[in-house]
């Protein structure tokens, strides 16, 4: 290799379209769609549908990783016996911006660390995630949550548009496969392309507007400072608790678990599904008790695991700056805005950051 | 056998034709338990004990209450189906608005009528239910859980989710990012959101969810467009007279 | 790709860790009005041979039909063969499994949480405070101390309870009474009854009136809380102006549980997780997670 970057190469914007046949051919394809207004990750039966230039889908693709519900295994009452139909299947996530793949690597830590989760396992197994560069609108704040790029997350191959081709780079041996796979798709990398790819990574960071970016330093200190701070109330009266905010949330996780039995009481399936911690029955226990009585201690919840919980699981911050929370709360609660309250930023520049 | 029944007061009968309506599980319910009141699907009184009671419809009549009270001594469990059993339907939303002379004259042109008449009531009101079934209709998924549940000796569980955690798990767009009112942050989950799926506002004809924002909602209503009068009324169309807005300093806010 | 991630998916496929395993109900006790006392053995031998937990440890207990529960252990590892499970009819679950006797099947996978640190309180004095059914992990406790008890100091058991009905294993605890090696002091809300005065010896009153009449030298002594949420803040506060450290002190935390291994989320107390990180926590952790008491 003669720049000594074997680990990339170069797929000219025209060929886009048969790499993506190709895949879909070998494997059920998953990417962005348009749908209304918005946009969101959809099994693909026609490649032509597939958007390039999207900002950000509802939900994030942890969907097709962990499913919003889903049977944990059925079993029989009588004998006890437990059975699971848990199958997966292997499936090509493919345009997944920078801070949803750091969403999916916050995921791996929690489902595949400690009391690791063999379903999540075999999912993420079967799953090749294949990135795409975007540029940040004025919710978008992974520039501080140091999420903008996909160094050391964990896809198989990444495309940064670099003009009239996309720079790909290769992370990891699956990725490698299908470059290898569809050779002729791909061109070695010259000089300039090397030259266009390192530019296009300057022309993201001064893409952000500076009054959209929290302060994130000492995040985890701030919020337990703050902890008795009376911003929070102030901010969770306009929080409807709807869920929203962690419902689109990449790195969010929790769930319920309940048995359902059937008519004849001869199978009870036990299903998961995916819940929030806005929800007042989330820390409900038998005897009418609620751990977390307030809106304001729930709202408050939410940004603590972000920012203090998280770091002290996993050594990340929970957030990637998505600024999916902030562009689908109905309330128009804005993270960024609450944390920059938090910091003690004046008016003036308040205004400045939410008009 | 399971004694079950399953009766109408004054309402549409809809609940009944959507529990009608779930046919697998009817067929697989036929042979577990006797359907031993169900005027809507069968003929032939019925007058001993039973298991199993739904109860669809508000109580709006003098015989409205006599069949409930009779026949809640006669159930062991008794669920009220459908939000007019569950909070007087929408048959109920502007009673605090006028009195009952006022509407009868309005509707029947005279204030005599040849049995008594009340404002529309949910069953509450008269009786001890034992669980609520909301929803206009009823849910037919929900049904089925909480028949399954209880013939099997467990309560069914319900935590009162708001329609947003179905509606954005759907993967729909807001519909008050659009502007368009709708009530899905305070209602009561469990439809799987087909409302605002087809772009129709959250009417929350399931009552409200746990601890509802109602403060909130109204400001979100007005700044749409509504006038807070309107907005008031909106959530008031299937919440009936219970209705009332919830301050921030109550339980839960 | 990152290799710590690499690391992560090349790891052979792990047992399912939500599987539990078949266990029969032996006996129910009733203990006090709704509280029971069930005993468990699983159906495979080698399961009952390889069981062992650690005092304050929990199970997820599959009630059939209604669903998992955490209950904490009230029998102590150092008795073989069985796992015994307090458990006061307080929700939908519970109200199934207090209808459950001997020879039905149910299943349970565990143990679960962090326990008392046991192995830490050896060669110290050690108080034991229990409130209402926060005796029953505190029972795990006492078993192994007294099964061991060369191996520690001094003990102490305070339990206060509303009246005498709700005394949970009323034999055991009196007969703890009459021995030289652990020291018990009972008190009640309400002394009403004869049985009351004898079970109290007339007292009446909060718990936390007992902890001054403790003779331990705090500095040496591990104290083991557990009661209803409302009386941590009192004990601790009584328990830190009496000298004992809040290092020493470990209190048992009840959260909604579902998964018991983290994954969930309902559980969370400030950053920490009641099911991985706890649920027994140093009092000195109230600096650290908010809300904790």
């Amino acid at each position: 290799m003669e720049f000594h970057i074997d680990r990339a190469k170069v797929l000219p914007k025209a060929n886009l379209w048969e790499l993506l046949e190709g895949l879909k051919k070998r494997y059920k394809l998953i990417a962005p769609v348009k749908e209304g207004e918005k946009f969101a990750f959809r099994e693909i039966s026609d490649v032509s549908s597939v958007e390039l230039n999207y900002t950000r889908t509802i939900l994030p693709p942890k969907k097709f990783l962990l499913p919003y519900r889903r049977e944990r295994f059925s079993y029989d009452p009588e004998t006890m016996e437990f059975k699971s139909s848990f199958k997966a299947e292997e499936q090509v996530i493919f345009g997944i911006h920078s801070c949803d793949l750091h969403g999916i690597s916050i995921l791996d830590s929690i489902h595949l660390k400690e009391n690791p989760d063999p379903r999540y396992l075999e999912v993420r197994r079967k799953t090749i995630l294949i990135g795409i560069s975007c540029f940040p609108d004025e919710y978008c704040f992974c520039l501080s949550t140091g999420t903008a790029f996909p160094d050391g997350a964990n896809w198989d191959l990444f495309l940064t548009d670099v003009g009239p081709d996309y720079f790909v780079s290769i992370g990891s041996p699956k990725g490698d496969e299908i470059v290898l796979t569809f050779k002729h798709l791909f061109r070695e990398i010259e000089k300039e392309d090397l030259e266009l790819y390192k530019r296009s990574t300057a022309k993201k960071k001064r893409a952000f507007n500076e009054e959209n970016l929290p302060d994130l330093e000492r995040i985890s200190q701030l919020i337990e400072l703050e902890y008795d701070s009376p911003v929070w109330e102030e901010e969770a009266k306009r929080c409807l608790g709807c869920g929203t905010c962690t419902n689109t949330c990449p790195t969010c996780f929790c769930y319920t678990s309940v048995d359902v039995p059937d008519l004849t009481g001869k199978e009870v399936k036990r299903i998961e599904f995916i819940t929030s911690c806005q929800y007042p029955y989330y820390s409900l226990v038998a005897g009418e008790h609620y751990f977390k009585p307030t809106r304001t201690s729930r709202f408050r919840h939410r940004y603590y695991h972000k920012f203090v919980g998280y770091p002290y699981q996993i050594e990340k911050l929970g957030c990637v700056g998505c600024g999916r929370c902030t562009a689908e709360c109905p309330a128009g609660i804005s993270m960024v805005k609450t944390i920059k309250r938090l910091r003690g930023v004046d008016e003036k520049e308040l205004r400045e950051v939410t008009e | 056998m399971v004694k079950v029944g399953i009766v109408g007061l004054t309402g549409c009968s809809g609940c009944q034709c959507e529990i009608l309506n779930c046919q697998d599980a009817l067929l697989k319910l036929l042979t577990l338990v006797d359907f031993a009141l169900f005027p809507l699907a069968k003929d032939g009184e019925f007058d001993g004990e039973l298991d199993l009671l739904f109860v669809e419809g508000s109580v709006s009549t003098f015989l409205d209450k006599e069949k409930l009270l009779k026949l809640r001594e006669k159930a062991k469990i008794l669920v009220a189906v459908g939000s007019c059993a569950c909070y007087g339907g929408v048959q109920a939303q502007r009673n605090d608005e006028a009195e009952l002379e006022q509407m009868i004259r309005e509707v029947y042109g005279k204030w005599e009528l040849p049995f008594e008449l009340f404002k529309p009531s949910p069953l509450s009101d008269f009786v001890e239910v034992d669980y609520f079934l909301p929803g206009c209709p009823v849910d037919k998924k929900q049904f089925v859980y909480t028949v399954a549940s209880l013939l099997n000796g467990v309560k069914p569980f319900f935590p009162k989710l708001p329609v947003c955690h179905e509606c954005k798990l759907s993967e729909n767009e807001c519909l008050l990012l659009k502007g368009v009112p709708c009530q899905g942050p305070v209602s009561y989950a469990g439809c799987g959101a087909p409302c605002t799926a087809k772009g129709v506002g959250c009417q929350g004809c399931r009552g409200d969810c746990d601890f509802p924002n109602h403060q909130e909602m109204l400001s979100l209503l007005t700044q749409r467009g509504l006038s807070y009068e309107d907005a008031v009324k909106f959530l008031k169309v299937f919440r009936g007279n219970s209705f009332k807005v919830r301050g921030l300093n109550e339980k839960g806010a | 790709m990152k290799k710590s991630l690499e690391k992560l998916l090349n790891k052979p496929l792990p047992a399912n860790p939500f599987l539990p395993l078949k266990a029969v109900i032996t006996d129910v006790e009733e203990l006090a009005p709704e509280h029971k006392k069930f005993t468990f053995s699983f159906l495979e031998p080698s399961a009952c041979e390889r069981w062992s937990h650690i005092p304050g440890q929990f199970v997820m207990l599959t009630v059939p039909k209604a669903g998992e529960i955490p209950i904490s252990i009230c029998s102590s590892p150092t008795r073989k063969g069985v796992i015994e499970l307090t458990v006061r009819k307080v929700g939908r679950k519970t109200e199934v499994l207090h209808k459950l006797g001997p020879g039905d099947l149910v299943a349970i996978r565990g143990p679960y949480g962090n326990g008392f640190p046991v192995e830490i309180m050896e060669g110290h004095n050690v108080l034991i405070i229990a409130g209402g059914l926060g005796i029953a992990p505190l029972r795990s406790l006492i078993w192994y101390i007294l099964d061991r008890r060369h191996l520690f100091k001094d003990v102490y058991l305070l339990y206060g309870t509303r009246n005498y009905e709700a005394v949970l294993y009323k034999d055991e605890l009196s007969r703890l009474k009459e021995r030289k090696d652990i020291k018990c002091l009972y008190i009640l809300d309400r002394v009403e009854t004869p049985e009351d005065e004898k079970w109290s010896s007339g007292r009446e009153g909060l718990i936390t009136e007992l902890i001054g009449e403790v003779e331990l030298e705090p500095s040496e002594t591990f104290v083991a809380v557990c009661g209803p949420p409302v009386a941590y803040k009192f004990i601790g506060k009584e328990l830190l102006k009496n000298g004992y450290p809040e290092s020493q002190i470990f209190v048992s935390l009840e959260r909604k549980m579902e998964c018991g291994i983290g994954k969930c989320g309902h559980c969370q107390i400030g950053y920490k997780f009641a099911c991985v990180d706890g649920p027994i926590f140093p009092l000195w952790d109230t600096k650290n997670l908010p809300e904790m008491i």
